[in-house]
């Protein structure tokens, strides 16, 4: 089943002179379940493509559909409730609160919705992390791979249509790497959780499903590994 | 260093908002400075030249003997000008002495000598004198007056020194004379002050030409505050004369004034310096937490600490670059616009009226160099106070912190009940609120400074006007009133009917009436008092009643006034009493105004202002016996005597004769126990008194605005004037009607009518212009001064909180990207602004409550007034700091609301 779909996607920052077309013209779909890798060199519109997908940047033009929902048609209000809901973002500076401890941060997307812990998945989600003891540290308190695993606990925990997340292993040392992408691949295979990882790293991009390659805002190459969920 | 000057600039340029409050800042209280300061030097640089004006601007007077020896003195480097008359002998008018000055160039510019009439004597056959009565009657302008003009000798035949005065038997005698006829040129005022220093006579007049005495140098100094050491560095034996009014504004003579002036200023520029230094402060604490990863980056590179520092300074002072001349302008323009607009309310401020010299700013260049410089080091100060921490962190530790304090779990712990109560965006502005201990006690600081200062300050104010609105008592709104009395009974007059209804005529006037007013010194028996006011004089409060020998009470001050018969009647009619009942021509009814009040002291020193009813309401209609007592030719009526056996008086007349020697005698006072009783002849009251009666038949309480008043008063019709006062006291009375007229615009006209018709009295009303004119510069001075002071505290709360947000940039971008929605973004802005309030109000509230409270007690121990609580100021605090919270935040958080997300999350400098 299509879960993401990006048509036509055009993002240009600036005018004139300086105008710089990030993304230009991108399109592909991603299945219920793929864990699909971007890689291109710094500056080709990767971050851009993300947070486009993301529901956090308006694209200049193109859409973008989220299980089966036109993203962009939604206004401020319905966006925010579209990323607390189908959204789980990862950033390689983790981007948590600092005034927040590990389970708030964790928990953050559902207190904002108002809604109930599901204490199971947090439990759960926690023992995976390798988080349990550190369950009421503040970020100050955490080790920069801890603080990355706390944000994949954030993406996760509201069972999102689909995790984004922004080269998640760039700040971390080749152990600390190995074990977030074992977790993001585990959230895939356990969850069935949609991924698309953004990563500079050949290892990484060659254990998902499928690479899409990206030069100057545009893709220029897509490559399938596996099918989806083997 | 120029990099380094760089970028100091571009860090200027990178938060606008941040720059734009620190200069407002700047401006302020560079303005604050400024006004304060040059507010002080205006104010007594007026005081100077009002006093100049009004008794001469002369600093002392110097006797020299010799023409040398003052051309020599006027020759010094510390003389600014100088003038002097010479000694042109002495001369006796009517057995009294005079002497004559021969005035030198100037001198009327030197002193305060005004000519009433005519000019100033040129040639020794002229002569100007004083403008008294006898003398402007005897020579008048252009006559001619001849005096035998020699040397002082007491009896002996000894020359007096000019300021010696003869005692007792020495007799002064005016020897040698010459006679000398002088053309009369001019009549000077004759309390020109100080011309007569070190002249022993009763007339001073001025000649042209040559004397043949002393000279006496008037002389201004350049510098008027060195006066003793100019006056040490003369010869021991040179006498002077100091102009001690004048030199104490210099602070010479009497330096306690000065001091109090410096005083002053001093603490109002703390105040101030305190103020801005917690806003500048906290806006370059922020700016540096803000770059400390920065700094710790240039270290790593190699920027030194002092390159680091200088960094921090080049910054402050390119601030002050463009605050402190915006502030010095601003300041200037601003204590400028208030001290010509209250120009006219300072002149009424002082002793003496009819000044020309007005308030007006006067720039002094060295002072507003002062003010710079206080505003440059307080700027200096503040921005290199929290630089020097930032510079002392070694790189690694600068890079870690990364922008933010450290914070630990127990800093933002929150209760569970607040999520409860306001879910999630509650939870997350309490625990903001809790993350960062100093910037939190920042903003809550610059909250309770606001507040604490606000309430006090505006309590200050109205402690202080309303005991000034007490001393004007009434309710009056007008500026001006004129209140005329003929002067003496031998002028022509009008009928008061007539001069009542020309003032009544003038444009502008809102207000008016006439009466007459007496004493006619009526006692009421002790039991028709209240007893509150009967323990309150022997409490010691009161010293208003009298208990006469027959044991009745007498209310000393207690006037009879007869007032105008509408007036009257509307008095009546406003009281809820009937006219009708008051009609009665053979037995006048009258009511009283049965209040006394006054300021007293109680057993532990508080003063406080009280108020009692006098007589009781059974007291009314309460029958009043008019004593008047005859006269016996030959005889003074002096005491009298009550026989409690018989119940009568009798009243004792004394020989005139025995009483003159009985007062020589007694030079040195005396009792009445000391007459000799023997002496007196005794009669009975009714060989001795006359009588007439009429009715108190009420007390009232609104009385004609002409008489709020803090004694009681008796009111008649004044058509039943010939019947209390019989009709030759009523003949009598006549030249004694006032007129009060008030207007706030046709002042000037009312007092060249009552010039006109020759009344006498106090045409603008003094009494009550000077505390209004006091309490509108208090108000003007006390207000001004607590709004500026609040805009600082606001800018600084500004400042503290959209910084605040600004740094969490990042945060919210983050928030955002994980789904706060707008409107919760909005809330829980709003929770934080309502928890920063309320910890405003909560420390500011009970300290604005305490100072209140001391300043009442530091108020009280001068002047009376019960303690309360300004609630006008304390809802404006609460609401301006609830204004100021969210405006800051709804202002900082516009711009973050708008952001591009991507581009908040992106960005990484944070
Ligand atoms: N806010 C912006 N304004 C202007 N140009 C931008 C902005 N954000 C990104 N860009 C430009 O868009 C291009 C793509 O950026 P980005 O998506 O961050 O690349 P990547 O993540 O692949 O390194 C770059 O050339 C970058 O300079
Ligand atoms: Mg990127």
């Amino acid at each position: 089943m299509e879960i993401l779909r990006v048509e036509n996607l055009v993002k240009v920052y600036g005018k004139g002179e300086s105008e710089v077309r990030a993304l230009d013209g991108v399109s592909f779909s991603v299945e219920q379940g793929e864990f699909v890798a971007v890689i291109g060199p710094s500056g080709s519109g990767k971050s851009t493509l993300l947070h486009v997908v993301g529901g956090v940047d308006r694209p200049t033009s193109g859409k973008v559909w989220v299980n089966g929902e036109d993203v962009y048609a939604q206004n401020e209000e319905k966006l925010a409730i579209f990323r607390r809901r189908q959204v789980g973002l990862i950033y390689q500076f983790y981007n948590l609160i600092p005034v927040l401890d590990v389970v708030e941060n964790m928990t953050l997307p559902v207190l904002m919705d108002g809604r109930r812990v599901n204490q199971r998945r947090l439990e759960e989600l926690l023992d995976v992390l390798g988080l349990k003891d550190r369950q009421h540290n503040l970020p100050s308190q955490l080790s920069g791979g801890q603080q990355q695993r706390v944000s994949i606990g954030r993406a996760l925990m509201n069972a999102p249509t689909v995790v984004l997340a922004d080269e998640p292993t760039g700040n971390l040392d080749s152990r600390n790497s190995a074990e977030i992408v074992q977790l993001l691949k585990e959230s895939n295979r356990k969850y069935n959780q949609t991924l698309v990882v953004i990563t500079h790293d050949e290892s990484i991009a060659l254990q998902a499903d499928r690479i899409l390659a990206i030069e100057d805002g545009k893709i220029v190459r897509e490559e399938r590994i596996r099918e989806a969920g083997r | 260093m120029k990099v380094f000057t760089r970028y100091a600039s571009q860090s200027l340029k990178r938060s606008p908002t941040r720059t734009l409050v620190t200069i407002i800042g700047i401006v302020l209280s560079m303005s604050l400075f400024t006004a304060v300061i040059e507010g002080a030097y205006s104010g007594l640089t007026y005081l100077r030249r009002a006093m100049a004006e009004n008794e001469g601007k002369y600093n002392g007077i110097i006797e020299v003997h010799s023409r040398e020896e003052m051309q020599s003195l006027q020759a010094r480097s510390e003389m600014d000008a100088s003038s002097w008359y010479q000694g042109a002998g002495w001369a006796m008018l009517w057995d009294n002495t005079a002497f004559l000055a021969a005035v030198g160039d100037g001198f009327e510019d030197m002193t305060s000598l005004r000519f009433l009439q005519g000019r100033m004597p040129e040639t020794a056959e002229e002569i100007a004198l004083p403008n008294y009565g006898s003398l402007t009657n005897a020579y008048p302008l252009g006559s001619t007056i001849t005096l035998a003009v020699g040397r002082r000798v007491d009896n002996s035949g000894r020359e007096l020194e000019d300021h010696e005065w003869t005692y007792g038997d020495s007799a002064e005698l005016i020897q040698d004379t010459v006679d000398k006829t002088f053309t009369v040129t001019g009549f000077y005022d004759g309390f020109a002050f100080g011309i007569m220093s070190g002249v022993s006579a009763n007339y001073f007049f001025l000649v042209g030409g040559e004397g043949t005495g002393y000279y006496r140098l008037f002389f201004t100094l350049k510098n008027p505050s060195k006066y003793d050491a100019f006056t040490q560095s003369l010869p021991q034996d040179m006498q002077t004369y100091s102009h001690g009014n004048l030199l104490r504004l210099y602070g010479v003579v009497a330096p306690g004034l000065m001091v109090m002036l410096y005083g002053l200023v001093g603490v109002l520029v703390f105040l101030v310096a305190f103020g801005s230094i917690a806003l500048i402060y906290n806006a370059f604490s922020i700016s540096v937490a803000e770059r400390i990863h920065q700094f710790g980056i240039l270290k790593s590179i190699g920027a030194t600490a002092k390159q680091l520092r200088f960094t921090v300074l080049t910054e402050a002072a390119m601030l002050c670059v463009v605050g402190i001349p915006l502030g010095l302008l601003i300041g200037c323009t601003g204590i400028g616009v208030t001290l010509y607009l209250l120009r006219d309310t300072f002149a009424n401020l002082m002793y003496y009226s009819g000044l020309s010299t007005r308030i007006g700013l006067i720039p002094h260049p060295g002072l507003l160099l002062l003010a710079s410089g206080i505003c440059l080091v307080t700027v200096l100060l503040s921005a290199w106070l929290p630089a020097r921490k930032a510079v002392r962190m070694n790189a690694i530790q600068a890079i870690r912190q990364n922008g933010s304090a450290r914070i630990a779990a127990k800093d933002v712990k929150v209760s569970p009940l607040i999520q409860k109560l306001f879910g999630f965006p509650g939870l997350m502005a309490a625990k903001s609120f809790r993350r960062d201990r100093r910037r939190r006690r920042a903003t809550v600081m610059s909250l309770f400074l606001s507040v604490a200062l606000f309430v006090s300050a505006f309590s200050f104010c109205s402690y202080l006007t309303d005991t000034i609105d007490t001393m004007i008592m009434g309710d009056s709104q007008s500026d001006v009133r004129v209140i005329g009395r003929y002067p003496d009974p031998d002028l022509p007059r009008e009928d008061p009917e007539q001069t009542f209804a020309a003032f009544m005529e003038k444009d502008g006037v809102e207000n008016g009436l006439y009466f007459v007013s007496t004493n006619t010194g009526n006692a009421f028996p002790k039991d028709a008092y209240t007893q509150e006011v009967l323990d309150a004089e022997d409490q010691g409060f009161l010293y208003s009643l009298y208990e006469n020998a027959a044991g009745d009470v007498q209310v000393p001050n207690l006037r009879t006034v007869f007032l105008q018969d509408d007036v009257f009647w509307k008095m009546c009619r406003d009281n809820g009493l009937n006219p009708a009942d008051y009609q009665d021509l053979e037995h006048p009814a009258a009511v009283l105004y049965n209040t006394i009040a006054t300021t007293y002291s109680d057993a532990n020193d508080q003063r406080h202002y009280g108020s009692w009813k006098v007589l009781r309401d059974s007291a009314f209609p309460q029958e009043v016996e008019v004593i008047f007592v005859k006269d016996y030719p030959g005889y003074v009526q002096y005491d009298e005597q009550y026989d409690s056996a018989t119940d009568t008086t009798s009243y004792l007349y004394y020989p005139q004769d025995y009483l003159d020697q009985f007062y020589e005698e007694h030079e040195h006072g005396f009792t009445p126990e000391d007459l000799d009783r023997s002496q007196a002849m005794i009669l009975p009251k009714a060989e001795a008194t006359t009588s007439t009666f009429y009715t108190i038949r009420a007390a009232v309480e609104k009385v004609p605005f002409a008489f709020a008043t803090t004694d009681p008063i008796l009111f008649l019709p004044l058509s039943r004037i010939s019947v209390v006062l019989g009709e030759e006291r009523t003949a009598d009375a006549v030249f004694d009607y006032e007129f009060l007229v008030e207007s706030a615009s046709a002042g000037q006209d009312l007092v060249a009518l009552a010039d006109a018709l020759q009344l006498s009295g106090d045409y603008l009303d003094a009494d009550s212009q000077m505390p209004r004119s006091l309490a509108t510069v208090v108000r003007v001075f006390a207000y001004g001064f607590i709004v500026l002071i609040s805009l600082i505290a606001a800018a600084n709360v500004f400042n503290t909180i959209s910084t605040n947000v600004n740094l969490r940039r990042r945060e919210f971008a983050m928030l955002r990207s994980v789904g706060l929605s707008q409107k919760g973004f909005r809330q829980m802005l709003h929770y934080e602004c309502l928890v920063y309030g309320l910890r405003g109000l909560l420390w500011g509230l009970p300290a604005a409550v305490l100072m209140t409270y001391v300043i009442w007690r530091i108020v009280s121990r001068v002047v009376v007034v019960s303690f309360y609580i300004p609630w006008q100021a304390v809802v404006i605090a609460v609401g301006s700091v609830f204004l100021v919270v969210f405006a800051s935040m709804a202002y900082a958080s516009r711009k973050v609301q708008h952001a591009n997300l991507a581009e908040d999350l992106r960005n990484e400098s944070f």
